[in-house]
Protein backbone atom coordinates (compact mmCIF):
# COMPACT_ATOMS: atom_id res chain seq x y z
CA UNK A 1 0.00 0.00 0.00
CA UNK A 2 2.66 2.52 0.63
CA UNK A 3 4.33 2.48 -2.86
CA UNK A 4 0.38 2.59 -4.20
CA UNK A 5 0.12 5.78 -2.39
CA UNK A 6 3.71 7.01 -3.44
CA UNK A 7 2.29 6.88 -7.07
CA UNK A 8 -0.97 8.59 -6.22
CA UNK A 9 0.71 11.33 -4.72
CA UNK A 10 3.17 11.77 -7.94
CA UNK A 11 -0.25 11.26 -9.98
CA UNK A 12 -1.63 13.82 -8.19
CA UNK A 13 1.47 16.16 -8.53
CA UNK A 14 1.55 15.61 -11.99
CA UNK A 15 -1.64 16.46 -12.57
CA UNK A 16 -1.55 19.63 -10.78
CA UNK A 17 1.51 20.94 -12.92
CA UNK A 18 -0.02 19.49 -16.00
CA UNK A 19 -3.06 22.10 -14.84
CA UNK A 20 -0.56 25.21 -14.76
CA UNK A 21 -0.59 25.21 -18.20
CA UNK A 22 -3.00 28.07 -18.95
CA UNK A 23 -1.56 29.74 -22.07
CA UNK A 24 -3.41 29.10 -25.21
CA UNK A 25 -1.48 28.44 -28.53
CA UNK A 26 -1.53 31.68 -30.77
CA UNK A 27 -3.06 30.66 -33.91
CA UNK A 28 -0.95 33.17 -36.24
CA UNK A 29 2.80 31.61 -36.99
CA UNK A 30 5.24 33.61 -35.31
CA UNK A 31 7.56 33.39 -38.36
CA UNK A 32 5.99 35.63 -40.85
CA UNK A 33 7.42 36.19 -44.38
CA UNK A 34 7.74 39.29 -45.83
CA UNK A 35 6.36 39.91 -49.47
CA UNK A 36 8.06 40.69 -52.71
CA UNK A 37 6.69 42.18 -56.00
CA UNK A 38 6.70 40.09 -58.66
CA UNK A 39 8.49 41.01 -61.59
CA UNK A 40 8.04 39.55 -65.11
CA UNK A 41 10.72 36.62 -64.69
CA UNK A 42 9.11 35.79 -61.43
CA UNK A 43 5.88 35.32 -62.96
CA UNK A 44 7.17 33.17 -65.67
CA UNK A 45 9.15 30.88 -63.74
CA UNK A 46 5.82 30.12 -61.18
CA UNK A 47 3.67 29.89 -64.34
CA UNK A 48 5.97 27.96 -66.56
CA UNK A 49 8.59 26.06 -64.65
CA UNK A 50 6.78 25.50 -60.12
CA UNK A 51 2.85 25.02 -61.56
CA UNK A 52 4.12 22.51 -64.66
CA UNK A 53 7.39 21.01 -63.27
CA UNK A 54 7.11 21.87 -59.73
CA UNK A 55 10.43 22.98 -60.57
CA UNK A 56 11.88 26.71 -58.73
CA UNK A 57 14.66 28.87 -60.21
CA UNK A 58 16.86 31.11 -57.87
CA UNK A 59 18.08 33.61 -60.13
CA UNK A 60 18.49 35.97 -57.33
CA UNK A 61 21.47 35.19 -54.75
CA UNK A 62 20.49 33.84 -51.69
CA UNK A 63 22.89 33.47 -49.61
CA UNK A 64 22.30 29.76 -47.76
CA UNK A 65 21.40 28.25 -50.83
CA UNK A 66 24.82 29.27 -51.67
CA UNK A 67 28.58 27.98 -51.47
CA UNK A 68 30.16 29.59 -48.32
CA UNK A 69 33.65 28.31 -49.00
CA UNK A 70 33.61 30.82 -52.62
CA UNK A 71 33.61 34.20 -53.09
CA UNK A 72 30.34 34.36 -55.19
CA UNK A 73 28.37 37.11 -56.95
CA UNK A 74 24.79 37.27 -58.45
CA UNK A 75 23.44 36.21 -62.08
CA UNK A 76 22.40 39.41 -63.47
CA UNK A 77 18.81 39.72 -64.19
CA UNK A 78 19.26 39.53 -68.61
CA UNK A 79 20.66 36.66 -68.55
CA UNK A 80 18.94 34.67 -65.74
CA UNK A 81 16.11 35.80 -68.54
CA UNK A 82 17.88 33.92 -71.30
CA UNK A 83 19.48 30.82 -68.83
CA UNK A 84 15.54 29.90 -67.75
CA UNK A 85 14.20 30.18 -71.09
CA UNK A 86 16.68 27.79 -72.45
CA UNK A 87 16.65 25.35 -69.79
CA UNK A 88 12.64 24.95 -70.29
CA UNK A 89 13.88 24.54 -74.08
CA UNK A 90 16.89 22.67 -74.29
CA UNK A 91 16.62 20.84 -71.23
CA UNK A 92 12.87 20.19 -70.00
CA UNK A 93 11.19 19.94 -73.45
CA UNK A 94 12.73 17.01 -74.77
CA UNK A 95 11.99 14.70 -72.25
CA UNK A 96 8.32 16.18 -72.31
CA UNK A 97 8.62 15.47 -76.33
CA UNK A 98 9.85 11.82 -75.74
CA UNK A 99 7.71 10.53 -72.50
CA UNK A 100 5.19 12.24 -73.90
CA UNK A 101 4.42 14.59 -70.96
CA UNK A 102 5.42 16.82 -68.03
CA UNK A 103 5.33 14.37 -65.52
CA UNK A 104 8.61 12.53 -66.13
CA UNK A 105 10.49 15.86 -65.62
CA UNK A 106 8.52 16.88 -62.79
CA UNK A 107 8.79 13.78 -60.71
CA UNK A 108 12.31 13.01 -61.29
CA UNK A 109 14.48 16.95 -61.87
CA UNK A 110 16.15 18.14 -58.87
CA UNK A 111 13.13 21.16 -57.84
CA UNK A 112 15.45 23.70 -57.06
CA UNK A 113 17.96 25.40 -59.51
CA UNK A 114 20.27 27.94 -58.32
CA UNK A 115 21.89 30.49 -60.43
CA UNK A 116 25.35 31.97 -59.71
CA UNK A 117 26.73 35.02 -62.18
CA UNK A 118 30.39 33.79 -62.44
CA UNK A 119 32.35 30.57 -61.55
CA UNK A 120 33.11 29.03 -58.12
CA UNK A 121 37.01 29.88 -58.01
CA UNK A 122 39.79 27.77 -55.72
CA UNK A 123 42.76 29.51 -54.47
CA UNK A 124 44.51 27.04 -57.37
CA UNK A 125 42.79 29.48 -60.25
CA UNK A 126 41.10 26.15 -61.30
CA UNK A 127 36.65 27.00 -61.31
CA UNK A 128 33.56 24.70 -60.59
CA UNK A 129 31.06 25.34 -63.12
CA UNK A 130 28.37 23.15 -61.75
CA UNK A 131 27.54 21.12 -58.55
CA UNK A 132 24.34 18.93 -57.74
CA UNK A 133 23.42 18.22 -54.34
CA UNK A 134 21.67 15.05 -53.30
CA UNK A 135 18.39 15.01 -55.85
CA UNK A 136 17.36 18.40 -54.67
CA UNK A 137 19.72 21.34 -56.26
CA UNK A 138 21.70 21.95 -59.03
CA UNK A 139 23.59 24.96 -59.62
CA UNK A 140 24.59 26.78 -62.45
CA UNK A 141 28.07 29.00 -62.42
CA UNK A 142 28.70 31.59 -64.87
CA UNK A 143 25.45 32.14 -65.59
CA UNK A 144 26.77 36.06 -66.71
CA UNK A 145 28.72 34.52 -69.35
CA UNK A 146 25.46 34.07 -71.23
CA UNK A 147 24.36 36.80 -73.80
CA UNK A 148 22.88 37.49 -77.32
CA UNK A 149 26.38 35.74 -79.14
CA UNK A 150 27.16 32.94 -76.93
CA UNK A 151 23.29 32.33 -76.48
CA UNK A 152 23.29 30.74 -80.11
CA UNK A 153 26.44 28.80 -79.45
CA UNK A 154 25.24 25.16 -79.31
CA UNK A 155 28.77 24.31 -77.79
CA UNK A 156 28.79 26.85 -75.36
CA UNK A 157 25.84 26.53 -73.92
CA UNK A 158 26.15 22.64 -74.03
CA UNK A 159 29.64 22.54 -72.35
CA UNK A 160 28.83 25.21 -69.65
CA UNK A 161 25.51 24.19 -68.66
CA UNK A 162 23.45 21.34 -70.39
CA UNK A 163 25.96 18.65 -69.93
CA UNK A 164 26.37 19.51 -66.79
CA UNK A 165 22.31 19.20 -66.64
CA UNK A 166 21.83 15.95 -68.24
CA UNK A 167 24.93 14.49 -66.19
CA UNK A 168 23.33 14.99 -62.69
CA UNK A 169 20.11 14.54 -64.18
CA UNK A 170 21.02 11.10 -64.83
CA UNK A 171 22.70 10.77 -61.12
CA UNK A 172 19.00 10.86 -59.96
CA UNK A 173 17.57 8.26 -62.55
CA UNK A 174 20.42 5.94 -61.14
CA UNK A 175 19.49 6.73 -57.42
CA UNK A 176 15.88 5.69 -57.96
CA UNK A 177 16.25 2.86 -59.82
CA UNK A 178 20.01 1.37 -59.89
CA UNK A 179 22.05 0.57 -63.86
CA UNK A 180 22.65 -3.21 -64.03
CA UNK A 181 25.81 -3.97 -62.30
CA UNK A 182 27.41 -5.76 -65.24
CA UNK A 183 27.88 -2.02 -66.60
CA UNK A 184 30.78 -1.74 -63.40
CA UNK A 185 32.14 -5.03 -65.00
CA UNK A 186 33.36 -3.37 -68.13
CA UNK A 187 35.78 -1.17 -66.98
CA UNK A 188 36.33 -3.29 -63.70
CA UNK A 189 39.35 -1.96 -62.28
CA UNK A 190 40.08 0.34 -64.54
CA UNK A 191 38.92 3.30 -62.60
CA UNK A 192 41.29 5.56 -61.31
CA UNK A 193 38.98 7.89 -58.51
CA UNK A 194 40.60 11.38 -57.76
CA UNK A 195 43.49 10.30 -59.97
CA UNK A 196 40.98 11.37 -62.93
CA UNK A 197 42.41 15.09 -63.27
CA UNK A 198 46.10 14.02 -64.11
CA UNK A 199 46.05 10.84 -65.01
CA UNK A 200 45.61 11.18 -68.53
CA UNK A 201 47.31 13.48 -70.78
CA UNK A 202 44.40 14.57 -72.69
CA UNK A 203 40.55 12.95 -74.11
CA UNK A 204 42.21 10.77 -76.71
CA UNK A 205 44.56 9.23 -74.08
CA UNK A 206 41.37 8.53 -71.91
CA UNK A 207 38.76 7.23 -74.69
CA UNK A 208 41.71 4.96 -75.47
CA UNK A 209 41.46 3.27 -72.07
CA UNK A 210 37.83 3.35 -72.75
CA UNK A 211 36.30 6.14 -70.95
CA UNK A 212 34.44 8.80 -72.54
CA UNK A 213 36.08 11.81 -70.71
CA UNK A 214 38.69 12.00 -68.32
CA UNK A 215 36.07 12.23 -65.61
CA UNK A 216 34.42 9.33 -66.72
CA UNK A 217 37.22 7.59 -65.27
CA UNK A 218 36.64 8.40 -61.65
CA UNK A 219 33.67 6.45 -60.85
CA UNK A 220 31.67 3.74 -62.79
CA UNK A 221 28.80 6.49 -61.33
CA UNK A 222 30.22 9.28 -63.48
CA UNK A 223 31.34 7.26 -66.19
CA UNK A 224 27.57 6.01 -66.80
CA UNK A 225 26.23 9.47 -66.68
CA UNK A 226 29.09 10.66 -68.64
CA UNK A 227 28.48 8.52 -71.27
CA UNK A 228 24.84 9.49 -70.97
CA UNK A 229 25.15 12.72 -71.30
CA UNK A 230 27.91 13.40 -73.95
CA UNK A 231 26.04 11.04 -76.39
CA UNK A 232 22.35 13.07 -75.87
CA UNK A 233 24.24 16.45 -76.40
CA UNK A 234 26.74 15.79 -79.07
CA UNK A 235 25.13 15.25 -82.77
CA UNK A 236 26.58 11.89 -84.20
CA UNK A 237 29.21 13.90 -85.94
CA UNK A 238 30.51 15.54 -82.74
CA UNK A 239 29.94 12.08 -81.01
CA UNK A 240 32.20 10.61 -83.55
CA UNK A 241 34.82 13.25 -83.70
CA UNK A 242 35.10 12.95 -80.09
CA UNK A 243 35.54 8.91 -80.36
CA UNK A 244 38.51 9.32 -82.78
CA UNK A 245 40.41 12.64 -81.05
CA UNK A 246 43.98 12.39 -80.96
CA UNK A 247 45.84 9.22 -79.07
CA UNK A 248 42.47 6.98 -78.97
CA UNK A 249 42.60 3.96 -80.55
CA UNK A 250 39.79 1.37 -81.81
CA UNK A 251 39.91 -1.47 -78.47
CA UNK A 252 38.80 1.78 -76.40
CA UNK A 253 36.44 2.49 -78.61
CA UNK A 254 34.89 -0.56 -78.50
CA UNK A 255 34.80 -0.55 -75.09
CA UNK A 256 32.82 2.54 -74.86
CA UNK A 257 30.42 1.41 -77.46
CA UNK A 258 29.75 -1.69 -75.21
CA UNK A 259 28.90 0.73 -72.35
CA UNK A 260 26.64 3.00 -74.79
CA UNK A 261 24.70 -0.04 -75.02
CA UNK A 262 23.93 -0.55 -71.82
CA UNK A 263 23.27 2.78 -71.20
CA UNK A 264 20.89 2.55 -74.15
CA UNK A 265 19.52 -0.40 -72.50
CA UNK A 266 19.24 0.92 -68.99
CA UNK A 267 16.86 3.95 -70.79
CA UNK A 268 14.65 2.23 -73.22
CA UNK A 269 13.92 -0.89 -69.88
CA UNK A 270 14.06 1.85 -66.93
CA UNK A 271 12.25 5.09 -68.39
CA UNK A 272 11.24 3.99 -71.68
CA UNK A 273 13.19 6.57 -73.44
CA UNK A 274 15.28 5.86 -76.66
CA UNK A 275 18.20 8.11 -76.77
CA UNK A 276 18.37 8.20 -80.15
CA UNK A 277 15.32 9.95 -80.43
CA UNK A 278 15.94 12.07 -77.50
CA UNK A 279 19.10 12.85 -79.47
CA UNK A 280 17.53 13.99 -82.38
CA UNK A 281 15.15 16.11 -80.41
CA UNK A 282 17.72 18.00 -78.80
CA UNK A 283 19.46 18.21 -81.86
CA UNK A 284 16.80 19.62 -83.97
CA UNK A 285 16.55 22.36 -81.27
CA UNK A 286 19.63 23.44 -81.17
CA UNK A 287 19.54 23.30 -85.09
CA UNK A 288 16.49 25.72 -84.46
CA UNK A 289 18.04 28.29 -81.44
CA UNK A 290 18.38 31.30 -83.84
CA UNK A 291 14.69 30.97 -84.26
CA UNK A 292 14.04 30.74 -80.73
CA UNK A 293 13.18 34.17 -78.81
CA UNK A 294 15.31 33.91 -75.51
CA UNK A 295 14.46 37.27 -74.14
CA UNK A 296 10.74 37.62 -74.39
CA UNK A 297 8.79 36.48 -70.83
CA UNK B 1 7.87 6.33 6.40
CA UNK B 2 6.07 9.13 7.34
CA UNK B 3 8.90 11.72 6.79
CA UNK B 4 9.04 10.80 4.04
CA UNK B 5 5.74 12.04 2.61
CA UNK B 6 5.72 15.45 4.36
CA UNK B 7 9.08 15.29 2.11
CA UNK B 8 7.36 14.67 -1.14
CA UNK B 9 4.75 17.11 -0.25
CA UNK B 10 6.62 19.85 0.48
CA UNK B 11 8.83 18.96 -3.20
CA UNK B 12 5.19 19.47 -4.56
CA UNK B 13 4.61 22.99 -2.96
CA UNK B 14 7.94 23.79 -4.74
CA UNK B 15 6.93 22.42 -7.84
CA UNK B 16 3.49 24.61 -7.76
CA UNK B 17 5.47 27.64 -7.20
CA UNK B 18 7.96 27.35 -9.69
CA UNK B 19 5.07 26.69 -12.30
CA UNK B 20 4.19 30.63 -12.41
CA UNK B 21 4.89 30.89 -16.05
CA UNK B 22 3.69 34.56 -15.48
CA UNK B 23 7.42 36.47 -16.04
CA UNK B 24 6.99 40.69 -17.34
CA UNK B 25 8.83 40.39 -21.01
CA UNK B 26 11.37 42.60 -21.64
CA UNK B 27 9.76 43.92 -24.56
CA UNK B 28 6.25 43.76 -25.47
CA UNK B 29 6.61 42.12 -28.77
CA UNK B 30 7.73 39.06 -29.65
CA UNK B 31 10.80 38.73 -31.39
CA UNK B 32 9.66 37.91 -34.69
CA UNK B 33 7.20 40.90 -35.04
CA UNK B 34 10.42 43.20 -33.78
CA UNK B 35 12.35 41.58 -36.54
CA UNK B 36 10.06 42.35 -38.61
CA UNK B 37 9.44 45.76 -37.84
CA UNK B 38 13.00 46.30 -37.96
CA UNK B 39 12.95 45.65 -42.00
CA UNK B 40 10.48 47.38 -43.00
CA UNK B 41 12.05 50.58 -40.83
CA UNK B 42 15.67 49.77 -42.53
CA UNK B 43 13.72 49.63 -45.91
CA UNK B 44 11.88 52.63 -45.13
CA UNK B 45 15.11 54.75 -44.21
CA UNK B 46 17.03 53.33 -47.23
CA UNK B 47 13.90 54.63 -49.75
CA UNK B 48 13.40 57.98 -47.90
CA UNK B 49 16.49 59.35 -49.79
CA UNK B 50 15.22 60.30 -53.21
CA UNK B 51 18.91 61.79 -53.95
CA UNK B 52 20.47 57.98 -52.84
CA UNK B 53 22.74 57.12 -50.41
CA UNK B 54 26.86 57.36 -50.07
CA UNK B 55 27.81 54.22 -49.77
CA UNK B 56 31.77 54.97 -48.14
CA UNK B 57 32.91 51.25 -48.87
CA UNK B 58 36.17 49.45 -47.65
CA UNK B 59 36.12 46.13 -49.84
CA UNK B 60 38.32 43.32 -47.89
CA UNK B 61 38.37 42.57 -44.19
CA UNK B 62 39.37 45.76 -42.22
CA UNK B 63 39.85 47.66 -44.92
CA UNK B 64 43.27 45.95 -46.55
CA UNK B 65 42.91 47.69 -50.20
CA UNK B 66 41.73 51.52 -50.69
CA UNK B 67 38.40 52.77 -50.15
CA UNK B 68 36.18 54.41 -52.98
CA UNK B 69 32.17 55.83 -52.80
CA UNK B 70 29.23 53.87 -54.38
CA UNK B 71 26.34 56.65 -55.12
CA UNK B 72 23.36 53.84 -54.39
CA UNK B 73 19.81 55.03 -55.04
CA UNK B 74 17.14 52.56 -53.42
CA UNK B 75 14.67 53.55 -56.57
CA UNK B 76 11.48 50.99 -55.32
CA UNK B 77 11.16 48.54 -53.22
CA UNK B 78 13.15 45.87 -55.51
CA UNK B 79 15.08 48.31 -57.71
CA UNK B 80 18.51 49.75 -56.80
CA UNK B 81 20.90 52.34 -59.18
CA UNK B 82 24.09 52.31 -58.36
CA UNK B 83 27.12 54.86 -59.62
CA UNK B 84 30.31 55.15 -58.41
CA UNK B 85 33.74 57.16 -58.62
CA UNK B 86 35.91 54.70 -59.94
CA UNK B 87 34.15 53.81 -62.67
CA UNK B 88 31.62 55.79 -65.28
CA UNK B 89 29.50 52.72 -64.87
CA UNK B 90 25.58 53.66 -63.98
CA UNK B 91 23.54 50.25 -63.14
CA UNK B 92 20.40 49.18 -61.87
CA UNK B 93 19.88 45.56 -60.51
CA UNK B 94 17.93 44.61 -57.81
CA UNK B 95 18.06 44.39 -53.87
CA UNK B 96 15.94 43.40 -50.80
CA UNK B 97 16.15 43.57 -47.08
CA UNK B 98 15.12 40.67 -45.25
CA UNK B 99 15.06 38.74 -41.62
CA UNK B 100 18.46 37.25 -40.44
CA UNK B 101 20.68 37.83 -37.34
CA UNK B 102 19.02 41.48 -38.29
CA UNK B 103 17.71 43.33 -41.18
CA UNK B 104 19.73 41.92 -43.70
CA UNK B 105 20.47 44.43 -46.76
CA UNK B 106 21.29 42.21 -50.17
CA UNK B 107 21.95 43.07 -53.10
CA UNK B 108 20.63 40.05 -55.35
CA UNK B 109 21.24 40.11 -58.67
CA UNK B 110 24.99 40.98 -60.60
CA UNK B 111 25.40 45.10 -60.31
CA UNK B 112 28.95 45.44 -62.22
CA UNK B 113 30.04 48.89 -60.13
CA UNK B 114 29.33 46.83 -56.84
CA UNK B 115 30.11 43.27 -57.81
CA UNK B 116 33.67 44.39 -58.99
CA UNK B 117 34.68 44.14 -55.63
CA UNK B 118 33.12 40.57 -54.98
CA UNK B 119 34.58 39.12 -57.94
CA UNK B 120 37.24 36.30 -57.71
CA UNK B 121 40.64 37.88 -58.28
CA UNK B 122 40.76 35.61 -61.39
CA UNK B 123 38.70 37.68 -63.11
CA UNK B 124 39.68 41.04 -61.92
CA UNK B 125 43.81 41.26 -63.37
CA UNK B 126 44.61 38.98 -59.81
CA UNK B 127 44.04 41.70 -58.12
CA UNK B 128 43.74 39.87 -54.61
CA UNK B 129 43.87 36.50 -54.43
CA UNK B 130 42.56 34.67 -57.60
CA UNK B 131 39.64 32.97 -55.19
CA UNK B 132 38.83 35.78 -52.86
CA UNK B 133 39.64 39.18 -55.07
CA UNK B 134 39.33 42.39 -52.92
CA UNK B 135 37.05 40.78 -50.65
CA UNK B 136 34.05 42.65 -51.34
CA UNK B 137 30.61 41.60 -49.33
CA UNK B 138 27.47 41.97 -51.39
CA UNK B 139 25.39 41.34 -47.89
CA UNK B 140 24.98 43.09 -44.94
CA UNK B 141 23.92 43.34 -41.50
CA UNK B 142 22.24 46.46 -41.36
CA UNK B 143 23.07 47.63 -37.55
CA UNK B 144 21.75 50.62 -37.48
CA UNK B 145 19.31 52.57 -39.96
CA UNK B 146 17.91 56.51 -39.78
CA UNK B 147 17.46 59.50 -41.86
CA UNK B 148 21.20 61.04 -41.21
CA UNK B 149 23.25 57.35 -41.47
CA UNK B 150 22.89 54.06 -42.05
CA UNK B 151 25.75 51.69 -40.71
CA UNK B 152 26.00 47.90 -42.32
CA UNK B 153 28.71 45.24 -41.32
CA UNK B 154 29.74 43.02 -44.29
CA UNK B 155 28.55 39.90 -43.56
CA UNK B 156 31.57 37.70 -44.79
CA UNK B 157 34.23 40.20 -44.12
CA UNK B 158 32.99 41.51 -41.09
CA UNK B 159 34.01 45.20 -42.07
CA UNK B 160 31.60 47.85 -40.42
CA UNK B 161 30.67 50.35 -43.37
CA UNK B 162 28.65 53.67 -43.82
CA UNK B 163 25.90 55.40 -45.57
CA UNK B 164 25.23 59.09 -45.44
CA UNK B 165 22.62 60.38 -47.24
CA UNK B 166 23.50 62.67 -50.73
CA UNK B 167 23.67 66.28 -49.67
CA UNK B 168 21.57 68.66 -52.22
CA UNK B 169 19.03 68.30 -54.76
CA UNK B 170 18.31 65.83 -57.29
CA UNK B 171 20.11 68.84 -59.85
CA UNK B 172 23.46 69.05 -58.00
CA UNK B 173 23.29 64.95 -57.85
CA UNK B 174 25.34 64.77 -61.29
CA UNK B 175 27.72 67.47 -60.72
CA UNK B 176 28.22 65.91 -57.40
CA UNK B 177 29.26 62.51 -58.20
CA UNK B 178 31.61 63.89 -60.76
CA UNK B 179 33.66 66.01 -58.16
CA UNK B 180 34.01 62.74 -56.33
CA UNK B 181 35.18 61.00 -59.62
CA UNK B 182 37.55 64.11 -60.37
CA UNK B 183 38.79 63.34 -56.72
CA UNK B 184 39.40 59.99 -57.50
CA UNK B 185 41.17 60.46 -60.32
CA UNK B 186 43.95 62.79 -58.53
CA UNK B 187 44.41 60.62 -55.91
CA UNK B 188 43.97 57.69 -58.22
CA UNK B 189 46.47 58.80 -61.12
CA UNK B 190 49.58 59.74 -58.66
CA UNK B 191 52.95 58.20 -58.96
CA UNK B 192 53.53 57.94 -55.26
CA UNK B 193 53.22 59.87 -51.71
CA UNK B 194 55.49 61.36 -49.00
CA UNK B 195 54.21 62.22 -45.47
CA UNK B 196 55.91 65.29 -44.08
CA UNK B 197 55.56 66.38 -40.80
CA UNK B 198 57.59 69.05 -38.61
CA UNK B 199 59.87 66.45 -37.53
CA UNK B 200 60.19 63.72 -40.45
CA UNK B 201 59.84 62.73 -44.02
CA UNK B 202 58.35 59.15 -44.87
CA UNK B 203 58.24 57.93 -48.24
CA UNK B 204 54.63 56.17 -49.32
CA UNK B 205 53.96 54.14 -52.02
CA UNK B 206 50.90 52.24 -53.90
CA UNK B 207 49.58 48.57 -51.84
CA UNK B 208 47.11 46.56 -54.00
CA UNK B 209 44.33 48.53 -55.43
CA UNK B 210 44.47 52.06 -54.05
CA UNK B 211 45.62 50.83 -50.91
CA UNK B 212 48.79 52.60 -49.62
CA UNK B 213 51.64 51.55 -47.44
CA UNK B 214 54.86 52.89 -45.71
CA UNK B 215 57.21 50.45 -44.29
CA UNK B 216 55.17 48.50 -42.57
CA UNK B 217 52.04 50.65 -42.32
CA UNK B 218 49.21 50.22 -44.67
CA UNK B 219 47.02 52.99 -44.96
CA UNK B 220 43.70 52.69 -46.65
CA UNK B 221 41.64 56.15 -47.67
CA UNK B 222 38.81 57.01 -49.72
CA UNK B 223 38.70 59.88 -52.28
CA UNK B 224 35.92 62.50 -50.69
CA UNK B 225 34.88 65.68 -52.59
CA UNK B 226 37.08 67.82 -50.25
CA UNK B 227 40.36 65.46 -50.27
CA UNK B 228 40.30 62.11 -48.28
CA UNK B 229 38.88 60.24 -45.72
CA UNK B 230 40.44 57.36 -43.60
CA UNK B 231 38.79 54.32 -43.24
CA UNK B 232 40.10 54.84 -39.28
CA UNK B 233 42.40 57.18 -37.63
CA UNK B 234 45.75 56.82 -38.46
CA UNK B 235 48.61 57.98 -36.40
CA UNK B 236 51.68 58.94 -38.38
CA UNK B 237 54.83 60.88 -36.30
CA UNK B 238 52.62 61.18 -33.01
CA UNK B 239 50.10 62.99 -35.21
CA UNK B 240 46.50 61.65 -35.06
CA UNK B 241 44.27 62.04 -38.57
CA UNK B 242 41.32 60.92 -40.46
CA UNK B 243 40.42 63.11 -42.92
CA UNK B 244 43.08 65.28 -44.68
CA UNK B 245 41.84 68.34 -47.31
CA UNK B 246 43.26 68.39 -50.97
CA UNK B 247 45.42 71.75 -50.92
CA UNK B 248 46.10 73.39 -54.02
CA UNK B 249 49.81 73.18 -56.08
CA UNK B 250 52.49 75.68 -53.92
CA UNK B 251 56.26 76.19 -55.69
CA UNK B 252 57.45 73.21 -52.78
CA UNK B 253 54.70 71.00 -53.68
CA UNK B 254 54.04 71.60 -57.61
CA UNK B 255 51.32 68.22 -57.80
CA UNK B 256 49.42 69.43 -54.63
CA UNK B 257 48.81 67.70 -51.26
CA UNK B 258 46.39 66.37 -48.71
CA UNK B 259 46.81 68.15 -45.11
CA UNK B 260 45.07 68.00 -42.11
CA UNK B 261 43.82 70.89 -40.22
CA UNK B 262 46.81 72.81 -38.72
CA UNK B 263 48.84 71.45 -41.70
CA UNK B 264 51.13 69.99 -39.49
CA UNK B 265 50.81 66.73 -41.31
CA UNK B 266 50.77 66.52 -44.90
CA UNK B 267 50.44 63.55 -47.22
CA UNK B 268 52.62 64.99 -50.57
CA UNK B 269 51.47 63.96 -54.16
CA UNK B 270 54.77 63.33 -55.95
Amino acid sequence: MKFNKIYLFLLAVTLVINGCKKEKLDPNSVFVDSTIEKNALDNYIYNNLVLDYNIDVLYKYVDKESDQNYNLVPANYDSSIRMTKLLKYLGFEPYDAVTGGKSFIKGYFPKLINYIGEAAYRNNGTRILGTAEGARKITLYEVNRLNATSGVNANFLTDSYFHTIHHEFQHILNQTTDFPSSFRTISGTSYVDDVWVTAWANDGAAIAAGFISPYASSSDKEDFAELYSFYVTLSATQWDARLNATGSTAAGRTIINNKLILVKNYMLTVWNIDMDVLRANIQARIADLPNFNQTSL
Amino acid sequence: MKRNYYLLTIICFLFLAACDKKKDRVFDESPTVRLNQAVANAQNILRSKPNGWIFQYFPGANAPYGGVNLFVNFTSATDVNIQADYSTGNVTSSYKVYPGAGPILTFDTYNSVLDYFALPGALINNLGPSDTGLGGDIEFLVVKANADSVILKGRKRNTTLVMVPVPGNAASVPALIASYRASFNRFYFANSFRFVTPTKTTAVSWGVYNGLTAGSNNYSFRPTDTGIDGFKEYTVDGITFKQLTFKAATATYPNGYYANADESLKLVIL
